[in-house]
Protein backbone atom coordinates (compact mmCIF):
# COMPACT_ATOMS: atom_id res chain seq x y z
CA UNK A 1 0.00 0.00 0.00
CA UNK A 2 2.87 2.05 0.81
CA UNK A 3 4.65 1.28 -1.92
CA UNK A 4 1.46 2.70 -4.13
CA UNK A 5 1.17 5.41 -2.59
CA UNK A 6 4.73 6.59 -2.89
CA UNK A 7 4.25 5.64 -6.84
CA UNK A 8 1.42 8.11 -6.82
CA UNK A 9 3.34 10.27 -5.50
CA UNK A 10 6.06 10.21 -8.38
CA UNK A 11 3.96 9.76 -11.27
CA UNK A 12 2.00 12.83 -10.15
CA UNK A 13 5.40 15.11 -9.66
CA UNK A 14 6.14 13.74 -12.69
CA UNK A 15 3.57 14.47 -14.32
CA UNK A 16 3.79 17.97 -13.49
CA UNK A 17 7.21 18.13 -14.30
CA UNK A 18 6.38 16.67 -18.11
CA UNK A 19 3.08 18.80 -18.62
CA UNK A 20 4.95 21.92 -17.84
CA UNK A 21 8.09 21.07 -19.90
CA UNK A 22 5.04 20.44 -22.73
CA UNK A 23 4.07 23.90 -21.95
CA UNK A 24 7.27 25.43 -21.86
CA UNK A 25 7.86 23.76 -25.70
CA UNK A 26 4.84 24.70 -26.98
CA UNK A 27 5.57 28.30 -25.58
CA UNK A 28 8.67 28.23 -27.54
CA UNK A 29 7.17 27.09 -30.67
CA UNK A 30 4.13 29.88 -30.20
CA UNK A 31 6.83 32.61 -29.83
CA UNK A 32 9.00 31.81 -33.00
CA UNK A 33 5.69 31.47 -34.65
CA UNK A 34 3.21 33.82 -34.13
CA UNK A 35 3.06 35.13 -37.33
CA UNK A 36 0.82 32.34 -37.94
CA UNK A 37 -1.14 32.41 -34.72
CA UNK A 38 -1.75 36.31 -35.46
CA UNK A 39 -3.87 37.84 -38.23
CA UNK A 40 -1.54 38.78 -41.11
CA UNK A 41 -2.19 42.59 -41.03
CA UNK A 42 -1.01 42.63 -37.36
CA UNK A 43 2.09 40.44 -38.06
CA UNK A 44 3.16 41.90 -41.20
CA UNK A 45 1.16 45.00 -41.44
CA UNK A 46 -0.13 43.73 -45.10
CA UNK A 47 -2.10 46.85 -45.70
CA UNK A 48 0.27 49.33 -44.89
CA UNK A 49 2.18 48.01 -48.34
CA UNK A 50 1.11 49.64 -51.69
CA UNK A 51 3.06 47.85 -54.91
CA UNK A 52 3.44 49.44 -57.67
CA UNK A 53 5.76 48.72 -60.72
CA UNK A 54 6.31 52.46 -61.36
CA UNK A 55 5.56 55.31 -59.03
CA UNK A 56 5.67 59.30 -60.25
CA UNK A 57 5.66 62.36 -58.32
CA UNK A 58 4.21 65.00 -59.86
CA UNK A 59 4.32 69.07 -59.13
CA UNK A 60 0.99 71.22 -58.36
CA UNK A 61 1.43 71.71 -62.36
CA UNK A 62 0.88 68.02 -63.14
CA UNK A 63 4.33 67.74 -64.19
CA UNK A 64 6.36 64.74 -63.20
CA UNK A 65 8.93 65.77 -61.03
CA UNK A 66 10.65 62.27 -59.94
CA UNK A 67 10.08 58.58 -60.72
CA UNK A 68 10.75 55.30 -59.26
CA UNK A 69 10.43 52.71 -61.92
CA UNK A 70 12.05 50.22 -63.98
CA UNK A 71 14.72 51.71 -66.52
CA UNK A 72 14.98 49.94 -69.94
CA UNK A 73 17.24 47.22 -69.08
CA UNK A 74 14.86 45.87 -67.00
CA UNK A 75 16.17 47.02 -63.44
CA UNK A 76 14.63 49.76 -60.69
CA UNK A 77 16.06 53.41 -60.80
CA UNK A 78 15.00 56.74 -59.34
CA UNK A 79 15.18 59.79 -61.20
CA UNK A 80 14.84 62.98 -60.08
CA UNK A 81 14.23 65.88 -63.18
CA UNK A 82 14.57 69.64 -62.91
CA UNK A 83 11.69 72.28 -63.85
CA UNK A 84 12.01 71.54 -67.49
CA UNK A 85 11.93 67.94 -67.15
CA UNK A 86 15.74 66.83 -67.70
CA UNK A 87 16.89 64.25 -65.75
CA UNK A 88 19.44 65.69 -62.83
CA UNK A 89 19.74 63.21 -60.15
CA UNK A 90 19.94 59.30 -61.35
CA UNK A 91 20.36 56.28 -59.08
CA UNK A 92 19.95 52.65 -59.42
CA UNK A 93 21.28 49.32 -60.67
CA UNK A 94 22.65 49.11 -64.24
CA UNK A 95 21.21 45.71 -66.22
CA UNK A 96 24.25 44.38 -65.45
CA UNK A 97 23.41 44.70 -61.51
CA UNK A 98 26.01 47.47 -60.56
CA UNK A 99 24.65 50.52 -58.41
CA UNK A 100 25.35 53.86 -59.53
CA UNK A 101 24.58 57.31 -58.69
CA UNK A 102 24.45 60.05 -61.32
CA UNK A 103 24.33 64.15 -61.32
CA UNK A 104 23.85 65.60 -64.58
CA UNK A 105 23.94 68.97 -65.83
CA UNK A 106 21.19 70.60 -67.79
CA UNK A 107 21.30 69.16 -70.99
CA UNK A 108 20.88 66.29 -69.01
CA UNK A 109 24.54 64.88 -69.59
CA UNK A 110 26.47 63.27 -66.88
CA UNK A 111 29.06 65.30 -65.01
CA UNK A 112 29.49 63.02 -61.75
CA UNK A 113 29.35 59.55 -61.81
CA UNK A 114 29.69 56.49 -58.67
CA UNK A 115 29.24 53.81 -59.32
CA UNK A 116 30.57 49.78 -59.23
CA UNK A 117 31.88 48.19 -62.37
CA UNK A 118 32.28 44.94 -63.58
CA UNK A 119 31.97 41.12 -62.11
CA UNK A 120 33.73 42.20 -59.06
CA UNK A 121 31.78 45.52 -58.74
CA UNK A 122 35.17 47.54 -58.16
CA UNK A 123 34.13 50.97 -57.05
CA UNK A 124 34.64 54.19 -59.15
CA UNK A 125 34.09 57.81 -58.98
CA UNK A 126 34.49 59.88 -62.19
CA UNK A 127 33.71 63.51 -63.09
CA UNK A 128 33.28 64.90 -66.32
CA UNK A 129 33.25 68.35 -68.23
CA UNK A 130 31.87 68.89 -71.44
CA UNK A 131 31.32 65.22 -71.72
CA UNK A 132 35.22 64.16 -70.63
CA UNK A 133 36.42 62.38 -68.09
CA UNK A 134 38.49 65.02 -66.22
CA UNK A 135 38.72 62.64 -62.47
CA UNK A 136 38.81 59.33 -62.09
CA UNK A 137 39.07 57.64 -58.53
CA UNK A 138 38.57 54.07 -57.61
CA UNK A 139 40.11 50.37 -57.06
CA UNK A 140 41.32 48.55 -59.97
CA UNK A 141 41.18 45.24 -61.04
CA UNK A 142 43.39 44.27 -58.25
CA UNK A 143 41.63 46.31 -55.72
CA UNK A 144 44.48 49.03 -55.76
CA UNK A 145 43.56 52.03 -55.45
CA UNK A 146 43.92 54.59 -57.86
CA UNK A 147 42.95 58.69 -58.76
CA UNK A 148 44.05 60.14 -62.26
CA UNK A 149 43.22 63.39 -63.59
CA UNK A 150 42.99 64.61 -66.95
CA UNK A 151 43.47 67.85 -68.57
CA UNK A 152 41.42 70.48 -70.55
CA UNK A 153 43.62 68.48 -73.52
CA UNK A 154 43.13 64.51 -72.36
CA UNK A 155 46.74 64.37 -71.06
CA UNK A 156 46.11 62.03 -68.42
CA UNK A 157 48.44 62.17 -65.29
CA UNK A 158 48.06 59.60 -62.00
CA UNK A 159 47.99 60.89 -59.50
CA UNK A 160 47.75 57.60 -57.10
CA UNK A 161 48.21 54.10 -58.56
CA UNK A 162 48.04 53.44 -62.28
CA UNK B 1 -4.15 14.86 -10.79
CA UNK B 2 -7.50 16.42 -11.50
CA UNK B 3 -8.18 17.66 -15.47
CA UNK B 4 -7.93 21.57 -13.96
CA UNK B 5 -4.61 21.77 -12.59
CA UNK B 6 -3.24 19.82 -15.58
CA UNK B 7 -4.48 22.71 -18.05
CA UNK B 8 -3.04 25.34 -15.26
CA UNK B 9 0.47 23.55 -15.50
CA UNK B 10 0.22 23.41 -19.33
CA UNK B 11 -0.73 27.40 -19.62
CA UNK B 12 1.56 28.71 -17.24
CA UNK B 13 4.41 26.07 -19.03
CA UNK B 14 3.37 28.05 -22.53
CA UNK B 15 3.70 31.81 -20.35
CA UNK B 16 7.01 30.71 -19.48
CA UNK B 17 8.33 29.46 -22.55
CA UNK B 18 6.91 32.78 -24.74
CA UNK B 19 8.79 34.70 -22.20
CA UNK B 20 12.11 32.68 -22.01
CA UNK B 21 12.36 33.35 -26.05
CA UNK B 22 11.17 36.86 -25.81
CA UNK B 23 13.93 37.73 -23.24
CA UNK B 24 16.45 35.69 -23.90
CA UNK B 25 16.19 34.81 -27.69
CA UNK B 26 17.15 36.70 -30.35
CA UNK B 27 16.22 40.06 -31.22
CA UNK B 28 14.24 39.74 -34.69
CA UNK B 29 13.65 43.74 -35.01
CA UNK B 30 17.07 44.89 -34.24
CA UNK B 31 17.71 48.52 -34.91
CA UNK B 32 21.26 48.25 -37.00
CA UNK B 33 22.74 51.52 -37.29
CA UNK B 34 24.32 52.33 -40.52
CA UNK B 35 28.09 52.89 -40.30
CA UNK B 36 30.55 51.55 -43.46
CA UNK B 37 28.44 48.17 -43.61
CA UNK B 38 25.69 47.30 -46.18
CA UNK B 39 22.24 47.95 -45.05
CA UNK B 40 19.85 45.02 -44.62
CA UNK B 41 17.10 43.98 -47.46
CA UNK B 42 14.13 45.15 -46.62
CA UNK B 43 11.38 42.70 -46.39
CA UNK B 44 10.03 41.63 -48.99
CA UNK B 45 6.29 42.51 -48.76
CA UNK B 46 3.45 40.06 -48.30
CA UNK B 47 1.22 39.39 -51.89
CA UNK B 48 -1.18 41.72 -52.54
CA UNK B 49 -2.55 44.00 -55.44
CA UNK B 50 0.16 45.43 -58.04
CA UNK B 51 -0.85 48.93 -59.42
CA UNK B 52 0.80 49.70 -63.02
CA UNK B 53 1.62 53.20 -61.84
CA UNK B 54 0.76 55.47 -59.15
CA UNK B 55 0.90 59.31 -59.13
CA UNK B 56 1.11 61.44 -56.06
CA UNK B 57 2.44 64.64 -55.05
CA UNK B 58 4.42 63.00 -52.17
CA UNK B 59 5.14 59.54 -50.83
CA UNK B 60 5.86 59.18 -47.15
CA UNK B 61 6.97 56.05 -45.24
CA UNK B 62 6.39 55.40 -42.05
CA UNK B 63 6.68 58.18 -39.53
CA UNK B 64 8.49 60.52 -42.37
CA UNK B 65 11.30 58.58 -42.25
CA UNK B 66 11.20 58.66 -46.09
CA UNK B 67 9.67 61.29 -47.76
CA UNK B 68 9.78 61.72 -51.31
CA UNK B 69 8.19 64.84 -52.14
CA UNK B 70 8.89 68.44 -53.59
CA UNK B 71 10.95 71.00 -51.31
CA UNK B 72 9.64 74.54 -50.43
CA UNK B 73 11.55 75.90 -53.51
CA UNK B 74 9.13 73.28 -55.09
CA UNK B 75 12.28 70.87 -56.42
CA UNK B 76 11.80 67.13 -55.75
CA UNK B 77 13.51 65.22 -53.30
CA UNK B 78 14.16 62.32 -51.09
CA UNK B 79 14.73 62.50 -47.84
CA UNK B 80 15.57 59.93 -45.04
CA UNK B 81 16.29 59.99 -41.80
CA UNK B 82 17.49 57.46 -38.82
CA UNK B 83 16.73 56.49 -35.55
CA UNK B 84 19.81 58.43 -34.42
CA UNK B 85 19.85 61.24 -36.22
CA UNK B 86 21.54 60.38 -39.69
CA UNK B 87 20.13 62.10 -42.41
CA UNK B 88 19.98 61.50 -46.21
CA UNK B 89 19.13 64.14 -49.05
CA UNK B 90 18.95 63.95 -52.53
CA UNK B 91 17.47 65.78 -55.31
CA UNK B 92 17.36 68.96 -56.96
CA UNK B 93 18.08 72.00 -55.33
CA UNK B 94 16.07 75.51 -55.96
CA UNK B 95 19.02 76.16 -58.74
CA UNK B 96 18.59 73.75 -60.36
CA UNK B 97 21.67 71.58 -59.53
CA UNK B 98 21.44 68.13 -58.36
CA UNK B 99 22.71 66.98 -54.95
CA UNK B 100 23.08 64.08 -52.41
CA UNK B 101 24.19 64.77 -49.05
CA UNK B 102 24.76 62.48 -45.96
CA UNK B 103 24.39 64.08 -42.87
CA UNK B 104 23.83 64.06 -38.95
CA UNK B 105 20.58 65.69 -38.22
CA UNK B 106 21.71 69.62 -38.31
CA UNK B 107 23.71 68.68 -41.07
CA UNK B 108 26.58 70.03 -39.50
CA UNK B 109 28.89 67.09 -40.61
CA UNK B 110 28.77 66.09 -43.79
CA UNK B 111 29.30 64.69 -47.10
CA UNK B 112 27.96 65.57 -50.15
CA UNK B 113 28.68 65.05 -53.75
CA UNK B 114 26.39 68.06 -56.08
CA UNK B 115 27.43 69.97 -59.03
CA UNK B 116 28.10 73.92 -59.16
CA UNK B 117 28.59 77.02 -61.03
CA UNK B 118 27.84 77.94 -64.31
CA UNK B 119 30.02 75.18 -66.22
CA UNK B 120 28.32 72.52 -63.65
CA UNK B 121 31.27 71.01 -61.81
CA UNK B 122 30.77 67.98 -60.32
CA UNK B 123 32.36 68.83 -56.37
CA UNK B 124 32.72 66.59 -53.69
CA UNK B 125 32.29 67.80 -50.12
CA UNK B 126 32.94 66.93 -46.64
CA UNK B 127 32.32 69.20 -44.03
CA UNK B 128 32.71 69.28 -39.98
CA UNK B 129 30.94 71.07 -37.91
CA UNK B 130 29.29 73.16 -40.69
CA UNK B 131 33.04 73.82 -41.98
CA UNK B 132 34.47 72.14 -45.44
CA UNK B 133 37.47 70.32 -44.44
CA UNK B 134 38.11 68.24 -48.04
CA UNK B 135 36.46 69.64 -51.63
CA UNK B 136 37.23 67.46 -54.55
CA UNK B 137 36.18 68.02 -57.59
CA UNK B 138 36.18 70.51 -61.52
CA UNK B 139 37.42 73.87 -61.62
CA UNK B 140 33.81 75.88 -60.91
CA UNK B 141 35.21 79.21 -62.41
CA UNK B 142 38.19 78.65 -64.76
CA UNK B 143 37.17 77.74 -68.39
CA UNK B 144 39.54 74.44 -68.50
CA UNK B 145 37.69 73.21 -65.58
CA UNK B 146 40.72 72.04 -63.96
CA UNK B 147 40.88 69.13 -61.33
CA UNK B 148 41.34 70.01 -58.11
CA UNK B 149 41.72 68.57 -54.35
CA UNK B 150 41.76 70.86 -51.11
CA UNK B 151 42.20 69.89 -47.43
CA UNK B 152 42.28 71.93 -44.60
CA UNK B 153 44.36 71.02 -41.53
CA UNK B 154 43.85 71.42 -37.85
CA UNK B 155 45.14 74.73 -38.03
CA UNK B 156 42.92 75.77 -40.41
CA UNK B 157 44.56 76.16 -43.48
CA UNK B 158 44.32 75.28 -46.77
CA UNK B 159 46.30 72.89 -48.15
CA UNK B 160 45.87 71.96 -52.28
CA UNK B 161 46.88 67.69 -53.31
CA UNK B 162 45.31 68.72 -56.71
CA UNK B 163 45.42 71.74 -58.69
CA UNK B 164 43.85 75.18 -57.27
CA UNK B 165 41.01 75.55 -55.38
CA UNK B 166 39.31 79.37 -54.75
CA UNK B 167 37.66 79.39 -51.42
CA UNK B 168 36.77 83.08 -51.13
CA UNK B 169 32.62 83.20 -51.23
CA UNK B 170 33.31 85.80 -54.36
CA UNK B 171 35.26 83.21 -56.15
CA UNK B 172 38.31 85.91 -56.94
CA UNK B 173 41.15 84.14 -55.71
CA UNK B 174 44.59 85.22 -56.91
CA UNK B 175 46.81 82.57 -57.85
Amino acid sequence: MRKILILNCLLSHLSVVGLSAFGMLLGHWIAHHDSLILPASAADGDSSVTRTRQFELVDAKGQRRALIGFSGEGSPAIWFFDESGTPRLNLGIYGDGNPMIVLNDKNGQAVQIFRSVGGESDPVLVMKADGRDRIVLGLDGKKEPYLATYNSAGIRHAVLGN
Amino acid sequence: MPFRNQFWIVAAGVVVGICVVRLAGPKRSVHVPLRYDPMEKPVSAASGPVYPMIRARSLVLGDDSLVLGLSDAGEPGLWMKGNHGGVMQMGVRGDGFPFLRVSDELVRNSGSAQVEGAAASPILAFRHEGEVKLIFGLDMTHPEHEPFLAYWGGDGKKRMLIGDYCNDASRICSK
